[in-house]
């Protein structure tokens, strides 16, 4: 009965440990609770932004998530699945990158970075279509037809002091 | 009782200020091509708007105010100082039209930090800004960095009014015995480093397969921001962003020169190298630089958080000469000062932001300069009280020439010290009231201050809007070394007073 109750507990002790191992941390927590994600394998989510760097036969890519980002190393086959990176128009791919965590990474000169085992694309970024507001556009013209108003008749002043004109 | 302001006065100032704002106008022309180059519309068309504001609003003063005379001092000193503030009003115009910013409070900050190149940020999700938007944000970083009014010199103020307002613009030394000739060869120096900083910045990128448009675009901006000791970067995580030491290497050398006297660098440039061994200001420079990295070396000691000695000079030594130079280039992140950095350390970074770069450069502080000055003075004195009465004590220093210590230059020193110090302290207080901790409010009010950029994570666009106000005026005063503000207050209530 009792190796029984034992197994039992075994089981559902693995269980949580993967079920720990396959949870998604929040990115905030990598710097708040460093130590206990050091050098463990970790999982996190967000969107892919700005380059693909390379770096010797390795390559970069930083992830955001909010307000925290994190640089992720990949291998060149991971890169290659990381298809649209966070500029403007450009939303992202969202990844989900497993790995391990280094607070001061001892191959990287001390880069706190993911070393990614899986990299997944959660959502396929897309491209977002800039809005064209005609309100500026008819302000513009406006402002634009004022200021050569102006100019003119700065000139204009100009020329008449300049040739002894009332303002002299 | 403040001497009043004449309606001549305010004729003259708001002549030039007319003539800035619609310099501005043509300078915003700039982004609207980089918009254009990369068919980013509606930011091209939010920089033509905001060009159009300029030159309406430039030449409806100018129609009003047409008579151009020369400067006297208090003219000059407050058009600097209005200056800078319309700089920031107008520059302003075109974030907020990008939707990057909460308010145009936030836009205004950001601006002012750019011109005054301190490098705190108030941008949202910069990560998606369109390439028009960023360049403008490092391009007044260069404008700023230059000097908004030195841009000016060389574009539209002539004859004896220049110096005034070339000094008003906390600069005092002419290189050159013609000021637009010295602000012109500060143009020259600038422009020279930009191509080679650029280009090595640029080879590095490409090695590293980054696009050749958007790594001309990140070198660009990496050494305008660098040059002009402002701290802006491309991405919302600054130099972490490229996770790489060569990056690191080059944007270390290029704020190091950058936040070198242009005295200094005339000299070398016209076969004068031995200044670089002889100068006062350098060698008290490296002498600080030494001496800060050994206190923050000290903090770590005694609470080591970096496994090796690699990672540790890496991460603290830019960190430092970062802050030294007033760049405020950033190889960590906010959170890493929070919870890496041991107070004492955190110390020596606040010292190293407060006491700035040298003097007649683009960093920002108390200048280095000053502080050597006021140790020269304290040597002065005590030479004296411990020499005969007879003895006539000289105390000298190579500074571009030989120079001897006068008891004006120390006054002088001294006033511009304590008035640092006040406002450091004055702007960390402040921060206590709004509920932060004192030393992260002390850390973020010397980088204000000093213009250098680096951050605890107080700065933000959430923080509250009477924060963002004290830190403009940090940013606004520190730029120009109080005098000229303090020429435009008195301005200002002697307007209000009876006559």
């Amino acid at each position: 009965m009792k190796i029984k109750h034992m197994q039992v507990l075994l089981f559902l002790s693995i269980l949580s440990c993967r079920a720990y191992a396959s949870e998604i941390v929040p990115m905030h927590k990598l710097f708040e609770e460093a130590d206990r994600y050091e050098g463990q394998k970790v999982e996190v989510k967000g969107e892919a932004v700005g380059d693909i760097m390379g770096d010797g036969e390795t390559y970069w890519v930083n992830v955001k998530d909010g307000d925290f980002f994190i640089g992720i190393v990949l291998d060149s086959r991971q890169k290659g699945l990381v298809k649209n990176l966070g500029r403007y128009r450009v939303k992202g791919d969202i990844v989900r990158v497993s790995g391990i965590y280094n607070v001061h990474c001892p191959l990287h000169y001390g880069e706190r970075d993911i070393h990614a085992e899986t990299i997944e694309i959660v959502e396929e970024g897309r491209r977002i279509e800039e809005k064209l507001e005609t309100d500026k556009i008819i302000l513009s013209v406006l402002l634009g037809l004022i200021t050569i108003i102006f100019i003119y008749h700065s000139h204009r002043m100009k020329h008449r002091k300049g040739t002894g004109g009332p303002h002299n | 009782m403040i001497p009043h302001f004449s309606r001549e006065d305010v004729s003259s100032i708001l002549h030039y200020l007319g003539r800035l704002i619609y310099g501005m106008g043509i300078v915003m022309l700039v982004p609207v091509f980089v918009g254009v180059i990369n068919m980013e519309w509606a930011p091209s068309i939010d920089f033509i708007l905001s060009s159009l504001i300029c030159l309406c609003a430039g030449s409806l003063i100018l129609l009003k105010f047409n008579e151009e005379r020369d400067l006297n001092w208090r003219q000059g000193m407050s058009l600097v100082a209005l200056s800078w503030v319309m700089a920031m009003f107008f520059g302003a115009i075109p974030l907020y039209l990008s939707g990057h910013y909460n308010s145009y409070l936030d836009s205004l900050f950001e601006a002012m930090s750019a011109f005054a190149t301190t490098g705190l940020v108030l941008v949202n999700n910069v990560d998606h800004m369109a390439y028009a938007y960023n360049f403008w944000r490092h391009f007044m970083c260069f404008i700023g960095g230059q000097g908004i009014i030195l841009v000016a010199l060389t574009l539209f103020v002539k004859g004896g009014s220049a110096f005034k307002v070339y000094v008003g613009e906390a600069r005092e030394e002419k290189i050159m015995p013609n000021i637009i000739q010295t602000a012109r060869f500060i143009w020259l120096v600038s422009l020279t480093y930009l191509v080679i900083g650029t280009s090595i910045l640029l080879f590095i990128n490409l090695l590293r397969d980054i696009s050749p448009g958007r790594a001309l675009f990140h070198s660009i901006c990496l050494f305008m921001s660098g040059w002009d000791t402002a701290g802006f970067a491309v991405q919302s995580q600054n130099i972490l962003y490229y996770h790489s030491p060569a990056i690191e290497i080059v944007t270390a050398m290029i704020f190091l020169l950058g936040a070198v006297n242009f005295g200094v660098h005339y000299a070398v440039w016209t076969g004068r190298p031995h200044e670089l061994v002889r100068n006062f200001e350098l060698k008290v420079y490296m002498f600080s630089i030494l001496a800060l990295f050994s206190l923050v070396c000290i903090g770590f000691i005694m609470q080591f958080p970096f496994p090796g000695y690699v990672p540790f000079f890496r991460k603290a030594f830019y960190q430092l000469i970062s802050a030294h130079t007033g760049v405020g280039y950033s190889n960590i992140t906010v959170q890493h000062f929070l919870y890496f950095w041991p107070p004492l350390a955190l110390l020596g970074i606040i010292l190293a932001m407060g006491l700035g770069g040298s003097s007649s450069s683009t960093a920002g502080g108390i200048k280095i300069l000053r502080i050597g000055l006021f140790f020269k003075g304290i040597k002065k004195e005590i030479r004296i009280l411990t020499s005969p009465e007879s003895a006539v004590i000289v105390e000298r220093f190579h500074h571009i020439r030989d120079i001897s210590v006068e008891d004006n230059h120390i006054k002088m020193s001294a006033i511009i010290i304590i008035l640092y110090v006040a406002v450091y302290l004055a702007g960390g207080v402040i921060g206590s009231f709004y509920g932060y901790p004192f030393l992260p409010a002390l850390f973020e009010s010397v980088s204000a201050t000093a213009n250098v950029g680096l951050s605890m994570g107080i700065t933000s666009p959430l923080m509250p809007n009477g924060l963002k106000i004290v830190y403009i005026m940090q940013m606004w005063l520190g730029r120009l070394e109080f005098i000229s503000v303090f020429v435009l207050f008195k301005f200002i209530l002697s307007l209000k007073s009876p006559q």
